[in-house]
C-alpha cells in the first residue's frame, strides 16, 4: 500500500527543508563542498542534533521546574502559610507559562527557514489538491516542533507523577501540556503571519524603525517568560500565599481561573487533595473542571487554525510600501559602524535575531522593576549590582556569537565586498558591547530609584567591560576561524545550537573569571574586589585581544 | 592599488591558465584571458560551460585548481581585500539581504568599501534617478521585483568607481529601458581607456552588441577568441551572426536540429 499523497510529499519537503536549515542555501549560502549524494543526510542529522540540544535545555527546564515541587524548596521559597494545593498549582502554571513561552521562541526560530524554503509556494503551482499542501506544510510544522513538543508532553507528566507521588497527578498534566504545545504553535504562526505582513515589508526611516521594534518588544513579551519566572516566582509565590492567607476571595478565584493556572490546578488537585481544604474556586472540584473546560474552546478552535494557517502562512506575499522620492541621502559610515547598523536593521525585521538582543535587555528591565518595586526591605545593592553585570554580561556574551549567524545571510554576496576580518571582528564585538552597556545601564537606571549608590554601580559595570569584549573577541575568533576553514557553520539558533554551546562556554568563562573574583573577594572588601576584577578582566582583554585581532589580517571569508 | 580606482597604467584583469575543480568534475580547464584597460570583453557560453566559476575564481569565491589570475596585478588570493576593493561584480543570482532596503542595503555596501559620503551620495542620488528606483528606496528588497533587484545589484557594483566590472549575466530581469541604460553606462565606463569589463552571457546578441572581443567557452575550455571578424574568420564558411559563430565552434548546429526532431516526435 502506498502512502498518501501529503506523507509522500512531506517527506520530499522535509529533505529540502532540513537541507535548507542547515546550509541556507536560497539565503544566499553558497552550496556545501563536498560529495553531494551526502548532504541530505547530513542535514537531517544536523538537524535532529539540533532538535535534541533544544529538547535537552526544555528537559533541564522541565526537571528543575519539578524540582520545585518537593518539599524542602517548597518550604524554602513560599513559607508554610501557602496550601500545598495552591502551591503546586501555582509552580506548576510557572513551569506552563515558560514551556508556552519557549516553545513559542522555537517557532519564531523556525519560521524564516520556513518561509525562505518556498517548499509550499511551489507545491501551489503544481497540480496538488490544496488540502494536500495545507496537510504538508502542517506536517512540516509539527516536524520543526516535534522533539520539543514531545519533551514537554512525555516528559512532564512522568516528572510530575514522580515528584508528587501520583501517576493521576501525572495524567492529569497532560491536558495543560497538550494546550501549551498548540497554543505555542499558534502564538508562533500568528505573529509569524503579523511578521510578514507589518515587518518583513515596513520601509527605511526612524519612525518605522522605531514602530518595528515596538512590535517587536510586544511579541517578544511571552519568551521573557523564562526570565519573568526565575526573577519574579519568590515574589510572587509570597504574594499568592499572603492572599490565600486572607482566606477565599474573588481575586485569588480569578487568578486560579487564569490561564494556565486552572490546567495546573487539576494535578495540584489530583495529588495533594486537602482534607476540609475549600477549593478557592466557586463550585470546588467542579468549578475547577468547567474553568479548564472553558478553555478548550480558544484551544481546540486554534488547534482547527492550525490545519490550514501553516500553508497560508507560507503563501503571504510581502507588499512593500512605496514612498515618493525624499531628500533622505546616502549615509555612509566606517566599515566596523556599517556592520553595526547593518545587523540593527536585519535583526528589526527578522524576529529571531531581534530576540537575540530583546532577552539580555526584558531580563535586564524584569530585573530593575523587580528590584526598584519590591517589598523586601533589606536587600543588599552590592549583591544587586553583581547580579545586574552578571546577568548582563552573560546573557549578551551567551547570545552573542549568534550574531555571527547574520554574516550566513547573503553570505556569496558578502564575500565579494572588501570585508576586513578586523571590521568583521570589531564590528560584531561593538554590538555585543552595545547590548551589555544598555542592559547594565537599564538595571542601573531602574535601581537607583531604590538605591542611590550610582558610583558603586557604576564601577561594577565599568570594571566588567574589558571582560565582556575579550569574551566576544574570543567566541568570534574561534567562529571566524571555523567560517574561513569550513565556511559558516551557524544557520539560526536552532540548527547551530552545537556551535552556540562551543563557543559561548569559553566566553562565559572569560566573563564569569572577574565576577567570581568579585563574589570571592567582596567580604574582605568592595573596593578592593572591585579592584581585583577589573585588572582581572583587563587581563583578559590584553591576552585576547591579540591572540584574535593579530591573527587575521585579512579578508573576513 | 588604490580602493576603487584602476591603476593608470594596470591591466584590470589577466587570467592564465585556469583551472576550477568541483569535487571530481573540471568545471574550468586551462582558461586564458585578458581584459585590457578600456575593452568590454564577453564571456560567451551554454549554461555550465564555465563563465560563472570563472568570474567566482577571480573574484575569489570559489577556489583555483590550477593557474593564475591578476587584477590590475594583485592576486585575489594573496590579496583579497586590494581586489575586491578593486571590483564591481554583479553575481548571476541576486541573493541579496531581503530584510534590508536598497538605501540601507547600499549604505551597508559603501560602508564596507569605506567610501567617501558626499561622493557616493551623489552617485546614488543619480543611479536611482536614472533606474527609476526612487520610489523603492525604502521598500525591504525582500517585497520587490526580480528586475528591480537586479537594478540595486547593479548600482551596488557601480557605485564605487571600481577599476574593473565583473558583470555575471547583469541583464537578467531587467525591462528593456533598463538593458538599453546599462549597455550605455559600461560604453560610457570603459570610455576613459582604463577601466575593463568583464561581462557573460548566454544571449550571443548582447555579446555582439556591447563586446569589443568575446571568449567562447564550451565544457569549461576557450574554443574561441577575438573579436567578431577575428571569430568569423576562424569559422569555414563564414557565418554572419555571432550565434552562427557559436553554434559551429560549439558543433552544437546539428545537435540542436536532430533534438528539435526528439521533441517533435516525442522521444529520441
Amino acid at each position: 500500500m502506498t502512502a498518501p499523497p501529503s506523507r509522500r510529499i512531506y517527506q520530499t519537503g522535509w529533505k529540502e527543508l532540513a537541507f535548507q536549515a542547515t546550509f541556507a542555501v536560497r539565503s544566499g549560502n553558497p552550496a556545501p563542498d563536498g560529495d553531494p549524494k551526502g548532504f541530505s543526510k547530513k542535514a537531517r542529522n544536523r538537524v535532529a542534533l539540533s532538535q535534541a540540544a533544544a529538547s535537552g535545555f526544555l528537559g533541564l527546564i522541565v526537571l528543575g521546574g519539578v524540582t520545585l515541587l518537593t518539599d524542602p524548596l517548597e518550604t524554602l521559597i513560599a513559607g508554610p502559610s501557602l496550601p500545598r494545593v495552591l502551591y503546586i498549582a501555582f509552580v506548576l502554571g510557572g513551569l506552563l507559562i515558560v514551556q508556552l513561552g519557549l516553545l513559542w521562541w522555537l517557532g519564531l526560530q523556525f519560521l524564516p527557514t520556513f518561509l525562505s524554503s518556498t517548499i509550499i509556494p511551489v507545491l501551489r503551482t503544481l497540480p496538488v489538491a490544496a488540502q494536500t499542501v495545507d496537510r504538508v506544510a502542517l506536517l512540516l510544522l509539527i516536524r520543526l516542533f516535534d522533539a520539543p513538543a514531545l519533551t514537554c508532553l512525555i516528559l512532564t507528566p512522568l516528572a510530575v507523577g514522580f515528584a508528587l507521588d501520583s501517576p493521576l497527578a501525572g495524567l492529569a498534566v497532560v491536558p495543560a501540556e497538550i494546550t501549551v504545545v498548540v497554543l505555542a504553535m499558534a502564538f508562533a504562526i500568528a505573529t509569524g503571519r503579523f511578521f510578514v505582513r507589518n515587518v518583513l515589508g515596513s520601509p527605511g526611516g526612524h519612525r518605522a524603525t522605531a514602530l518595528r521594534w515596538t512590535y517587536l518588544v510586544l511579541w517578544g513579551m511571552p519568551a521573557f517568560a523564562l526570565f519573568g519566572f526565575i526573577a519574579l516566582a519568590p515574589r510572587f509565590l509570597s504574594f499568592v500565599s499572603t492572599l490565600s492567607f486572607q482566606g477565599p476571595s474573588a481575586e485569588l478565584a480569578g487568578l486560579l481561573a487564569l490561564y494556565p493556572f486552572n490546567f495546573a490546578l487539576l494535578p495540584a488537585l489530583v495529588a495533594a487533595p486537602a482534607p476540609g481544604e475549600v477549593v478557592p474556586i466557586p463550585g470546588g472540584v467542579v468549578g475547577v473542571l468547567v474553568v479548564a473546560a472553558l478553555y478548550v474552546i480558544p484551544v481546540g478552535l486554534a488547534a482547527r487554525w492550525l490545519l490550514r494557517a501553516p500553508g497560508r502562512l507560507a503563501a503571504l506575499t510581502t507588499s512593500g510600501h512605496r514612498r515618493r522620492p525624499g531628500v533622505r541621502r546616502l549615509n555612509v559610515r566606517v566599515p566596523s559602524l556599517a556592520i553595526v547598523t547593518k545587523d540593527l536593521r536585519l535583526a528589526s525585521r527578522t524576529p529571531a535575531f531581534a530576540f537575540l538582543i530583546l532577552i539580555p535587555l526584558g531580563d535586564a528591565t524584569l530585573l530593575g522593576l523587580a528590584t526598584a518595586f519590591s517589598p523586601l526591605g533589606r536587600a543588599d545593592p552590592g549583591a544587586l549590582a553583581e547580579a545586574a553585570v552578571a546577568s548582563a554580561a552573560l546573557l549578551a556574551t551567551f547570545f552573542g556569537p549568534a550574531f555571527f549567524a547574520i554574516e550566513v545571510m547573503s553570505y556569496s554576496y558578502s564575500r565579494s565586498l572588501p570585508l576586513k576580518a578586523r571590521s568583521l571582528l570589531l564590528g560584531k564585538t561593538t554590538l555585543i558591547l552595545l547590548l551589555y552597556t544598555l542592559a547594565a545601564s537599564v538595571v542601573l537606571v531602574l535601581t537607583l530609584v531604590r538605591f542611590f549608590q550610582p558610583l558603586e554601580f557604576g564601577a561594577f559595570l565599568l570594571a566588567e567591560v574589558p571582560a565582556v569584549v575579550a569574551a566576544a573577541l574570543l567566541q568570534l575568533g574561534i567562529l571566524l576561524a571555523v567560517a574561513k576553514r569550513r565556511g559558516l557553520p551557524l544557520v539560526n539558533l536552532y540548527t547551530g545550537a552545537f556551535w552556540l554551546f562551543a563557543v559561548s562556554l569559553p566566553g562565559l568563562f572569560v566573563t564569569g573569571t572577574p565576577l567570581a573574583l568579585y563574589a570571592i573577594l567582596a567580604g574582605s572588601g568592595v573596593v578592593r574586589a572591585l579592584a581585583v576584577m577589573g585588572i582581572a578582566a583587563l587581563l583578559e582583554l590584553s591576552v585576547v585581544a591579540p591572540l584574535t585581532l593579530g591573527r587575521f589580517r585579512g579578508a573576513a571569508t | 592599488m588604490t580602493a576603487g580606482r584602476p591603476q593608470a597604467d594596470g591591466v584590470p584583469l589577466d587570467v592564465d591558465q585556469l583551472g576550477v575543480r568541483y569535487s571530481e568534475r573540471e568545471a574550468v580547464q586551462s582558461v586564458s584571458f585578458r581584459v585590457g584597460p578600456g575593452e568590454i570583453f564577453g564571456l560567451l557560453g551554454s549554461n555550465g560551460a564555465g563563465k560563472t566559476s570563472s568570474i567566482k575564481a577571480v573574484v575569489g569565491l570559489v577556489p583555483r585548481s590550477a593557474g593564475a589570475v591578476r587584477v590590475f596585478g594583485v592576486d585575489p588570493v594573496i590579496d583579497a581585500v586590494a581586489v575586491r576593493a578593486s571590483i564591481g561584480y554583479v553575481p548571476e543570482s541576486t541573493l541579496l539581504y531581503d530584510a534590508l532596503t536598497p538605501r540601507e542595503f547600499l549604505e551597508y555596501v559603501s560602508g564596507i568599501r569605506d567610501r567617501p559620503r558626499e561622493r557616493t551620495a551623489e552617485r546614488s542620488d543619480a543611479f536611482a534617478k536614472a533606474f527609476r528606483l526612487e520610489e523603492e528606496l525604502d521598500t525591504p528588497i525582500v517585497a520587490l521585483s526580480n528586475g528591480t533587484r537586479q537594478k540595486v545589484v547593479v548600482i551596488a557594483a557601480l557605485l564605487h568607481e571600481p577599476g574593473l566590472l565583473l558583470f555575471d549575466e547583469p541583464f537578467n530581469h531587467l525591462d528593456p529601458r533598463s538593458v538599453r541604460l546599462l549597455k550605455e553606462i559600461l560604453h560610457e565606463y570603459v570610455s576613459d581607456g582604463h577601466r575593463g569589463v568583464l561581462f557573460s552571457t548566454h544571449t550571443t546578441e548582447l555579446a555582439e552588441q556591447v563586446c569589443d572581443r568575446v571568449a567562447i567557452l564550451d565544457a569549461g575550455r576557450v574554443v574561441a577568441m577575438g573579436t567578431l571578424a577575428e571569430l568569423r574568420s576562424q569559422v569555414a564558411g563564414g557565418p554572419a551572426t555571432l550565434e552562427q559563430i557559436f553554434l559551429r565552434l560549439t558543433d552544437e548546429e546539428e545537435g540542436i536540429r536532430t533534438a528539435a526532431r526528439s521533441v517533435r516526435s516525442g522521444g529520441p
